[in-house]
């Protein structure tokens, strides 16, 4: 069934042929395709000499493309590319966090790799890329591995996996019990420090549509990443959502620097209130305009986030059998607002799946790792990528398999000459230690350059043209004052990325 | 296969694996994760050895953490976006160590060969050459292993034709053959890479004060015979060039 899939999929027909644009000058050679997609579908291993010794044998008898087919997806079938895949994952779920890693580098305990690691978040990930499980798994799957340790260990680790199950394994519903009174431990005398600590792995399958779970959402590591306070409403795993399944850069709609900031935060709490916790509680529920959550700006994500994070609402550390109904709420890629409501969030998990713009971004996301950010993704190939996506079931094996054999995938890399900002902070850190903080005739003081200009916003075009006037100079006003002793491709590289910032911070009428 | 996945070398690599990343960008650097199993692929027998076990380059300490690619607890996002000097002091002493384990291994394997033959192992890095003249040579030299006064620079030593057949087996297996390397693009060519590599190996000081003065720890003390230097200072030559490690 896979491989009919596959196979329909290249019958689309959007695969040019290997051989003749082989010689293109502006291709890479069979071989260099064959070692581009090994090393990217398999964690940088190369082709092995008998890999190579059959492309030469499939390119003298004209089987290029069949044998080509084979083998990337002989390769996306292995256990690096599910190795690779948790990776990524943990990557874009940002979880992965040297918090996970202390205790094992501390203990000095060996830590097992991806599809046996210690942590429910890490075996889901691993599971449905070596399954090669439907993409939409990471929001709708069901069934989770969840590792059991001695309490000795547990204890000092804080909430674990099956805490957190915990109310869960009290009803009818998993296919096996989890013992939540943890497995006993050996006598001190019978184990060996040496060895190291592994887990009992439980394997927890609820039914489909189970509607208190969602996918990868509903782990403990998502919740710890993501943490809730009461006055928090669960936003920020709200955004969270957002930011992995439907690509929403979610831009605090606060502008960055301190002035700014506390006008936008005095109009949810104003300077001269002295608040209670409680105060603030009921200055939330108000209906009053002038807060925060009812201003206009504010409101550019609130009207996405609260109804999303109602969904959350029953659980608070632990995941709760209880469910919380809320809403999808957001405007769509085409500008339309799609309002959906929600039972819980199971039923949020599934109505983010269906939506084009989840099938989207998770396309681009293959795009990114598979075939590079350097070669561009114009939105008619999107939506011809999102058609096989959606061909293939959004089986992740095949879907990678297949882009590395597009024409895309064949080109040569291409640098793209834009400055780095982490290039020019050390050097902007040379200006801020002198104009940090001083005032201009007109009384604004001068930004932090190395810090404010991390994330570039309309308001800093002014200083970047200033700075880029003042470095131009050739009288006593020139910048950097002390600029014989700047080496010359530091200050090359300062004046290069201030003109690309004011290129792209320049008003669409002037792009 | 063996020891692919042993505890030990579990401990360093799981460890280092678990929580590092690299911003990504038009050409990324693989991650510390992937670099170990680049090390582990390529030098299979030297970076799996008992040595290496417990040293910074398979452990993970708190001076070396950040500029591995470290990810802030708060956002899970690099520390540092991309690899810096650190990094680079990593790498190489790591590839040395991985090198020279790696020729130390080949070396007691060939010590250990019955007399007049040459040890599988050595022969999957130093396969016989076709040209007579050559296989002898590097017979020969193979042979000697262990027995000869250690040169102070083993180069002069082997024939430039050799030199040229070393520096092209070992390119090809810790980067790829010649089709893969000319297909790299308009502006590269195999030819062009072993040059380059065979200039920077002859240049290299092969005394063990020289390595030294460069930051290698290498263990290149033990690889007495001249081919096993040079074998040894090849694969760190390629294991320091851009395409042995990028995608």
């Amino acid at each position: 069934m896979r491989f009919r899939t596959w196979a329909l999929s290249l019958s689309i027909g959007l695969v040019l042929s290997q051989t003749s644009l082989a010689t293109a000058a502006e291709f890479l050679s069979p071989h260099g395709v064959l070692e581009k997609a090994s090393r990217r579908l398999r964690q940088n291993q190369l082709p092995s000499a008998a890999d190579y010794a059959e492309l030469e044998t499939a390119i003298a008898v004209g089987n290029l493309d069949a044998f080509m087919d084979q083998k990337v997806l002989s390769y996306a079938r292995s256990d690096r590319f599910a190795h690779g895949m948790t990776f990524r994952l943990l990557e874009d779920f940002e979880v992965l966090t040297s918090g996970n890693l202390g205790r094992n580098v501390w203990s000095r305990q060996p830590v097992p790799p991806y599809g046996e690691r210690e942590d429910t978040l890490t075996r889901f990930f691993f599971k449905l890329a070596k399954e090669n499980q439907s993409w939409d798994r990471l929001l709708t799957g069901t069934s989770y591995e969840v590792p059991i340790y001695e309490t000795a260990l547990v204890r000092f680790q804080g909430r674990t996996d099956p805490d957190f199950l915990r109310e869960l394994l009290d009803g009818p519903n998993p296919s096996s019990q989890l013992d939540p009174v943890f497995v006993p431990r050996a006598p001190r005398h019978s184990r060996n420090l040496q060895e190291p600590a592994r887990p009992e792995i439980k394997l927890l399958t609820f039914p489909e549509r189970t509607p208190f779970l969602a996918g990868a959402v509903t782990t403990n590591r998502f919740f710890e990443r993501y943490t809730n306070v009461a006055l928090n409403k669960n936003r920020r795993r709200a955004a969270a959502l957002f930011k992995i399944f439907l690509c929403d850069p979610m831009v605090p709609a606060i502008e960055n620097g301190l002035d700014k900031k506390h006008e936008y935060l005095a109009r949810a709490f104003p300077k001269e209130w002295s608040l209670s916790i409680q105060d603030i509680r009921t200055r939330l529920k108000s209906t009053d305009a002038e807060i925060h959550g009812h201003d206009a700006q504010c409101f550019s994500c609130h009207y996405k986030l609260d109804p999303v994070g109602q969904t959350f609402q029953a659980s608070g550390l632990n995941l709760s059998r209880s469910l919380s109904p809320g809403a999808l709420i957001y405007k769509n890629a085409l500008g339309n607002k799609v309002d959906l409501p929600v039972s819980g969030i199971n039923d949020l998990a599934h109505r983010i799946t269906e939506q084009d713009d989840y099938v989207a971004c998770q396309v681009r996301k293959f795009w990114r790792w598979f075939v590079g950010t350097d070669i561009p993704l114009d939105d008619s190939r999107l939506q011809q990528l999102v058609r096989i996506f959606n061909h293939m079931n959004h089986q992740p094996q095949d879907f990678a398999a297949y882009l590395t054999r597009t024409e895309e995938f064949r080109t040569f890399p291409r640098k793209i000459d834009r400055i780095d900002f982490s290039t020019v902070r050390p050097h902007l850190n040379r200006c801020d230690s002198c104009h940090h903080g001083v005032k201009t005739k007109s009384g604004d003081a001068l930004p932090q350059f190395a810090m404010s200009f991390a994330q570039l916003q309309t308001d800093h075009r002014p200083w970047l043209l200033k700075m880029q006037e003042r470095m131009n100079r050739t009288d006593f006003r020139r910048m950097p004052m002390d600029w014989q002793s700047w080496r010359e491709d530091d200050l090359t590289s300062v004046r290069l990325w201030v003109q690309q910032s004011i290129n792209d911070l320049a008003p669409e009428v002037a792009k | 296969m063996r020891l692919r996945f042993s505890p030990a070398f579990a401990v360093g690599f799981a460890i280092l694996l678990t929580g590092f990343s690299f911003t990504e960008r038009w050409m990324r650097y693989p991650r510390p994760d992937e670099i170990l199993m680049i090390f582990q692929d390529r030098f299979p027998d030297g970076f799996i050895h008992p040595a290496m076990e417990m040293n910074s380059c398979r452990q993970l300490t708190t001076d070396n953490r950040s500029f591995l690619g470290d990810n802030r607890p708060a956002d899970g996002k690099p520390i540092v976006a991309e690899p810096n000097l650190h990094f680079a002091k990593w790498y190489a002493s790591c590839l040395a160590d991985a090198v020279g384990n790696e020729v130390a291994f080949l070396i007691r394997r060939q010590s250990q060969a019955q007399a007049g033959s040459v040890d599988s192992k050595v022969l999957e890095w130093l396969p016989a050459p076709t040209e007579p003249s050559l296989r002898e040579e590097m017979r020969d030299l193979i042979h000697k292993a262990g027995t000869q006064q250690k040169p102070a620079n083993p180069a002069v030593s082997i024939s430039p034709e050799l030199r040229i057949y070393i520096v092209t087996q070992v390119v090809a297996r810790l980067i790829g053959p010649d089709p893969v390397l000319n297909g790299k693009g308009p502006l590269f060519s195999a030819q062009q890479l072993r040059q380059q590599v065979l200039a920077s190996v002859d240049a290299l000081d092969f005394s063990e004060a020289g390595f030294q003065s460069m930051g290698f720890k290498t263990r290149l003390q033990h690889s007495e015979s001249s081919i096993f230097g040079y074998l040894a200072a090849t694969m760190l030559v390629v294991g320091l060039q851009d395409e042995f490690l990028m995608q």
